[in-house]
């Protein structure tokens, strides 16, 4: 409930700041993107199974975007950013897509 | 130890690494494999077991400080992510954008300057009819019928309204959009003869003044077709399309329909299923020409400030102000 909160005061944060993101940023905003929701799908799972841990959770968040972010630019320094952003999002797309279907197995029991 | 390994079922769970050491059936696919089976992060199972190991329940309260922190973080990061990258369309379909915002604007300017037009025009007639009033009043009975004829000025009274519209189908093809539905001309869409033939057809039935979709039409009209869309004086028109006429509306519809243009447009009906509709409103509006050429003269001084009324043949060069000091 906490967490969901935090979501919600996030968002309407961000609605109501309308944060100006830098240019040099928005590249890595995608992925970053994906890296969080594989982070919070994750965890989603994790207290569901019943082996949340606060502190696997907020590092493998942080850990997630900073190598996502890394991972691209790397790649545009070396002329792939695009392939390796690909490969970064079929990575963490099949996790967040499997993480998914565990959550349903134990919400829905299907 | 086999040097070859077992075939295995890759449809089972177990299909991945093998507890025992074995390799697994295709090696190539033992990243996709893992992935696919385990999910989640080990380190939630491994700090679990660390804190089962403690004694302590393996799994953390949600109400974490730093949790909810992250969280927020996480819908900011979202919100932020979405309002940075929405807009960046493609390029095309920026470039699209800007012209629909151009053409819009361009329209609206359009319509501005034509009500500007017509607001000039009206003060023209009136100064006209002042400069006139003190002459004969034949000259300004001649003058009146004439704009009426040329369209210069908006008139109302009783008349006839026909509307004639593509037939269904075509319309419910244009409605989708296809572009494959759209190739060729299809025959039950109403095309620039058709109207001009029903135009002819109110003329002749005595018709005084005439519009189509709000369009004048004068004896300098002209009605075509460009690509798919019918102009009125090179304004494009949309379906329906709706012919105001001015006269008796009883006699304009006998007149219209004994024609060879009422005949025409029943056969546009039953060969083409083109619908049409015929009424007779008490009373109809048909606003003036705007873009009827004007030739004016402007005083040279306030004190010589008498208008003539135009008597330069049309297309003559427009005198103006600073021609007439030259």
């Amino acid at each position: 409930m906490i967490p969901a909160i935090g979501l919600l005061v996030g968002i309407l944060a961000g609605l109501l700041l309308h944060p100006a993101v830098p240019v040099w940023l928005q590249p890595y905003l995608p992925i970053a993107v994906i890296a969080a929701l594989d982070a919070v799908f994750g965890g989603v799972r994790a207290v569901l199974d019943g082996i949340f841990v606060d502190k696997v959770f907020v590092v493998s968040f942080l850990s997630n975007v900073l190598v996502a972010a890394f991972i691209v630019f790397l790649g545009d320094q070396l002329g792939v950013g695009t392939q390796l952003s690909t490969g970064v999002v079929v990575v963490l797309g099949v996790r967040i897509f499997s993480n998914v279907a565990s959550i349903r197995r134990h919400l829905f029991k299907a | 130890m086999t040097t070859t390994p077992p075939p295995s079922d890759p449809g089972t769970p177990e299909a991945g690494f093998h507890s025992d050491g074995r390799r697994p059936a295709a090696g190539s696919m033992s990243l996709l494999q893992q992935l696919m089976d385990r999910p989640l992060d080990p380190s939630y199972a491994a700090a679990a077991a660390r804190r089962a190991a403690d004694g302590l329940p393996p799994s953390t309260s949600l109400r974490s400080p730093w949790l909810l922190i992250a969280a927020i973080v996480i819908g900011f990061l979202f919100v932020a992510a979405a309002l940075a990258l929405r807009p960046a369309g493609t390029t095309a379909s920026r470039d699209k954008e800007q012209l629909i915002e151009q053409i819009e604007a361009r329209q609206t300017r359009g319509d501005e300057q034509a009500a500007e037009v017509s607001k000039l025009g009206q003060q023209i007639q009136d100064a006209q009819s002042a400069a006139l009033a003190s002459q004969a009043s034949q000259l300004s009975a001649e003058l009146d019928k004439l704009r009426l004829l040329t369209g210069e000025v908006a008139v109302t009274g009783p008349g006839l309204v026909l509307t004639v519209d593509d037939a269904p189908d075509v319309r419910a093809k244009a409605a989708s959009g296809d572009p494959r539905d759209a190739g060729g001309f299809p025959q039950g869409r109403v095309t620039s003869f058709d109207l001009q033939i029903l135009a002819n057809g109110l003329w002749q039935a005595g018709a005084e003044a005439m519009s189509i979709n709000g369009q004048r039409l004068t004896s300098r009209s002209s009605i075509r077709f460009a690509g798919d869309a019918i102009l009125v004086d090179f304004r494009p028109l949309s379906p329906p399309y709706v012919i105001t006429a001015l006269g008796d509306g009883r006699e304009l519809q006998t007149g219209f329909a004994s024609s060879a243009s009422g005949a025409y447009l029943k056969s546009l009906g039953d060969n083409y299923s083109i619908p049409s509709t015929i009424a007779t409103p008490p009373r109809v509006d048909i606003p003036r020409s705007p873009s009827s050429p004007l030739t004016f003269a402007l005083p040279v001084s306030p004190a010589t400030a008498t208008v003539s009324p135009s008597s330069a043949p049309p297309g003559a060069p427009i005198p103006t102000t600073e021609a007439s000091r030259s």
